[in-house]
């Protein structure tokens, strides 16, 4: 039968069908990220284009307390921005940066830990004494420090326009030690198995071994820490545009948001810190339990023998 | 260049020493005495077998002939030439000669892999050569000639038995047509009924490409039915080497009888069990002389104290032990 | 009424795709000293048999129907506290693994003491005084020191001696030992094997023996139970049944075995392979591999009946046995 129809008949599908948790995270998640596709199509304003922003709108309180304005549906910020336009649009930065960095992780932490694990010897414990370097420095500092001299350096126009490619890599370059520390893992119990053994007796060499033939076992791990591992990339990079140094004040992302409304919480323009907040965290939430239940779906299923 | 007279595979005072993990501050490390000065050779055309229990040094001898492991010392030949020197490059040429069947059916083939793409890769890379519709041809006269069904060619290892799993690594080995398998426990794994089928599938393919086997194994009945000549080994050395007939009726060193009496049998008779004395001692270290002279009858000071060589002794065999050559059993 | 009695014993697990038995109609009996074997390959259903007895068959499997009797008592219908004492205590069991059996990170003392205090009031040291004799009758060398020592650090034989003294230390009544050998080396299982012979003939033990290896079987047991896809395909006196096997499947594995063959002859084998628990054949599971099936097979599942000195579940029994006598 053809891969598709195999998957579609797969244990995997009828778990996923059965749980509600997975299911109902799985549909949010699918129109949050709809959403952010498609915020060009259906935000009714472009929040990042100055020509649409009017700073007499500031602070309109959203469609259902009084003096609001119907074309807000959700209010609008201090600069006058539509809310609920700008959480789509920041909702999409969140998710190209919180995808690209663990791309960028995944690219360097799998071809590393690789490596390591298979050959051994000096190259394993020179990776992984970086790694516990890299992992013994936060990767919020890191950031900090990072982003900070780069725009102090290359002034605030230069920033403005690197900022989303900054993030990816500080986020992506920082994290690749849980990447390799967990193929690593894998590689070395896999190379235990016979059919590598097997692989080198035709006479295959180290690295068509290692790609060909090691890696694609290695690939549940690297799913089930993927989930989390993009979950925490968005966070991050929430909570670096929270601090000021992430995305910058014409191109606010969800973190941004929560910071520019953080000074009206209580003189009563509640609504700029709190929907975007509960927008992150409901993003952040169904990643991680679509994560959650992934790892347990992928976990002692996989090489049961009858 | 090939010496007439050598067998297909030799090997000359093979010593395998694997180093221990031990703490940073211990002054002995320790060594594990894996294989001890093993001498054999392989003749063309036989089945031959290695047996022993765990601990005995088989397996490792197997896989240090087919080059997955380093000797420590000593030397593994090939058709008259030394191969255990050799650079990855060089060694490509003998690859395509010698294959290995492994033990776990289960762990064997790669899991990502389908039954085909285990298949095609070894003769693809041997073979660039080949057109795709040679190499299918080739995957399915292969399959065929193991019992396999060739539509079995698109799925994966998991859909499989173990003894189904078992052909498709015979298979595999099959592809590059080999001159020399090395067979690591390639039934111990499975039921009795389908011990049989595989038996039965290395024999005919034996027979059918005149292969040379060095059959690894601790099942004696299984050597006495398949093998031509026997080799028993213990603690990392050869105690006895004779044809199989030979070697079954007239065990000389005393391990091997040892190993024989303790087989169960199914003739009706009550189970009778002489207890060897002692424990068999660990490979990290190893007793002096003769490495069984502390649970053996009739060791004496000079076994204690000297290694025996394998010595020739009448209709085929050779044993190493001082009591036979001395004649005292 | 014997010591132990399983009746019409039934296995079942519920699947995706509709409920499977693993077992189906499995009668037998043991008495005080008795030495029974269960044999079957891979996914006959004999692990599962010793599992029902103590009752430890794992979720969503299920003991659909029969009944266990334990010196007169039914083990299926007993509540968890009854059984709790019956495990370990009256019943043991050794499995093929040691390390299954064994917690790695306590001493072989610490573990021993413990299974004996969750069945006896008994002080530390009286426990250690009573481990230690144990591990002296099932012959492991220097025993006191071997108390304080971990199971890594023991051979695979010596664990499986301080498994077997284990189960002794409640002195039970019934010991289950599923494939206790099949791990180890020729010469271990031999020691082993003795061991276990001298316990049931010195203290009455019964013994129920798990495994597919025939030798074993005739070498150790005075009964057997082949098991084929989860039912009875032949039962009776170890020795009638390996010298004059009724159902063709007996007959197919004692004739696919290595020693029957003459050497360098294509080994005797049954063709296919046993079907799995969804896919099991009309009439008699084995009809599809047997030679002397025919449309009866195909129909009517056959009951165990009286052939020769045994008992086989085969239609065409009868008129096998009438045939020349192959002992």
């Amino acid at each position: 039968m053809s891969r598709l129809a195999a998957f579609a008949r797969s244990d995997f599908l009828y778990r996923f069908r059965r749980d509600p948790v997975a299911l109902i995270s799985f549909i949010v998640l699918s129109a949050l990220v709809a959403a952010a596709v498609l915020a060009p199509l259906i935000a009714p304003q472009n929040p990042y284009d100055q020509m649409q922003i009017d700073i007499m709108n500031s602070e309109i309180p959203p469609a259902w307390q009084d003096e609001a304005d119907p074309r807000f549906v959700l209010g609008t910020d201090h600069m006058g921005r539509d809310m609920y336009s700008t959480i789509l649009y920041g909702m999409g930065i969140s998710l190209v940066i919180g995808v690209s960095a663990v791309l960028l992780q995944a690219m360097i932490g799998v071809s590393i830990g690789l490596v390591a694990g298979y050959l051994g010897g000096r190259i394993d414990a020179f990776f992984m004494r970086l790694a516990d370097i890299q992992l013994s420095l936060s990767t919020l500092m890191v950031a900090i420090i990072a982003l900070a001299v780069f725009q102090a350096a290359f002034g605030s126009e230069l920033y403005e326009e690197l900022a989303i490619v900054m993030l990816i890599l500080v986020i992506g370059i920082a994290e690749w030690p849980q990447y390799a520390r967990t193929v690593r893992a894998s590689v070395l119990a896999e190379r235990q198995k016979e059919y590598v053994d097997a692989a080198r007796v035709i006479g295959f060499g180290s690295g068509r071994i290692m790609w060909r033939h090691i890696l694609p076992n290695t690939m549940s791990p690297i799913l089930v820490i993927s989930t989390v591992q993009i979950a925490n990339a968005i966070i991050s990079e929430a909570a670096l545009s929270f601090l000021g140094l992430g995305m910058p004040v014409t191109m606010p992302s969800l973190g941004s948001l929560i910071r520019s409304g953080f000074e009206y919480i209580f003189s009563g323009a509640w609504w700029i810190t709190i929907v975007p907040s509960i927008v992150l965290i409901v993003l952040i939430l169904v990643i991680n339990l679509l994560g959650d239940w992934l790892r347990d779906a992928l976990n002692p299923k996989l090489y049961k023998e009858t | 260049m090939t010496e007439p007279d050598t067998g297909l595979v030799e090997v000359r005072g093979l010593t395998k020493h694997f180093p221990m993990p031990s703490s940073f501050l211990r002054r002995d490390k320790p060594v594990m005495h894996a294989l001890n000065g093993v001498t054999l050779r392989v003749e063309r055309g036989e089945a031959f077998c290695l047996v022993g229990e765990s601990g005995c040094g088989k397996t490792t001898l197997g896989r240090t002939i087919m080059g997955l492991w380093r000797p420590t010392s000593g030397s593994v030949h090939y058709d008259g030439q030394r191969i255990d020197d050799l650079n990855d490059r060089a060694m490509l040429a003998f690859r395509r000669r010698m294959q290995m069947i492994f033990q776990n059916p289960y762990a064997s083939l790669n899991p990502r892999m389908t039954v085909r793409q285990a298949l095609e890769e070894p003769l693809r890379f041997h073979q660039p050569d080949l057109d795709t519709a040679a190499v299918q041809e080739r995957v399915e006269v292969v399959m065929r000639s193991v019992g396999n069904d060739p539509a079995w060619a698109s799925r994966y290892p998991h859909e499989f038995s173990g003894g189904q799993r078992q052909r498709i690594s015979i298979a595999r080995a099959l592809m590059t047509d080999p001159e020399f398998i090395v067979a690591d426990e390639p039934v111990s794994a499975l039921d009795v009924s389908v011990q049989a089928q595989v038996l039965n599938v290395l024999m005919a393919a034996r027979r059918d490409r005149s292969l040379t086997y060095l059959f690894i194994t601790h099942d004696l009945s299984v050597v006495e039915h398949i093998g031509t000549r026997v080799a028993v080994m213990y603690l990392g050395t050869v105690c006895e080497l004779a044809p199989t007939k030979t070697l079954f009726a007239r065990p000389r060193h005393p391990y091997t009888q040892t190993l024989l009496a303790a087989i169960p049998k199914m003739d009706g008779q009550p189970f009778s069990h002489v207890k060897v004395p002692g424990e068999v001692p660990s490979p990290l270290s190893l007793p002096s002389g003769c490495v069984f002279h502390n649970r053996c009858q009739h060791a004496n000071a000079r076994c204690r104290s000297e290694v025996p060589v394998l010595n020739a002794v009448q209709d085929g065999a050779s044993v190493a032990c001082h009591a036979v050559e001395e004649g005292r059993i | 009424m014997a010591l132990l009695e399983v009746k019409g014993l039934e296995v079942t697990f519920p699947t995706r795709d509709g409920v499977l038995q693993a077992l189906r109609g499995v009668d037998f009996d043991l008495e005080a000293g008795d030495r029974l074997g269960i044999v079957g390959e891979s996914g006959a259903g004999k692990s599962m048999a010793a599992f029902a007895i103590l009752n430890l068959i794992s979720e969503p499997g299920r003991i659909a129907a029969g009944r266990i009797l334990f010196e007169g008592q039914d083990l299926v219908s007993m509540s968890a506290a009854g059984l709790r004492a019956i495990r370990g205590n009256r019943i043991a069991m050794i499995f093929q693994d040691p390390m299954m059996t064994l917690n790695p990170v306590l001493t072989v003392g610490r573990q021993m003491v413990e299974a004996l205090q969750a069945h006896q009031k008994i002080g530390f040291s009286d426990a250690k005084a009573r481990s230690i004799e144990k591990l002296r009758e099932v012959a492991v060398p220097s025993p006191e020191s071997r108390f304080d020592a971990y199971p890594h650090e023991l051979s695979g034989g010596l664990r499986q001696r301080v498994v077997i003294a284990i189960a002794l230390l409640t002195d039970p009544a019934i010991i289950i030992a599923d494939e206790p050998t099949t791990a180890l080396d020729v010469t271990i299982q031999a020691e082993i094997l003795a061991l276990l012979l001298e316990l049931c003939a010195n203290r009455k033990v019964g013994l129920i023996l798990i495994t597919h290896d025939l030798a074993v079987v005739s070498q150790v047991t005075e009964r057997i139970i082949v098991l084929y896809a989860g039912r009875i395909v032949e039962a009776g006196r170890t020795g009638a049944v390996i010298a004059r096997p009724r159902h063709p499947y007996t007959m197919g594995l004692i004739e696919a075995l290595p020693e029957q063959n003459s050497p360098g002859q294509p080994l005797n084998q049954i063709p296919g392979r046993m079907p799995s628990l969804d896919a099991v054949p009309d009439g008699c599971a084995f009809n599809p591999r047997c030679a002397h099936a025919t449309e009866r097979c195909r129909r009517d599942r056959p009951d165990l009946q009286a052939v020769g000195e045994s008992f086989a579940a085969c239609h065409e029994a009868q008129q096998l046995a009438v045939g020349p006598d192959p002992s």
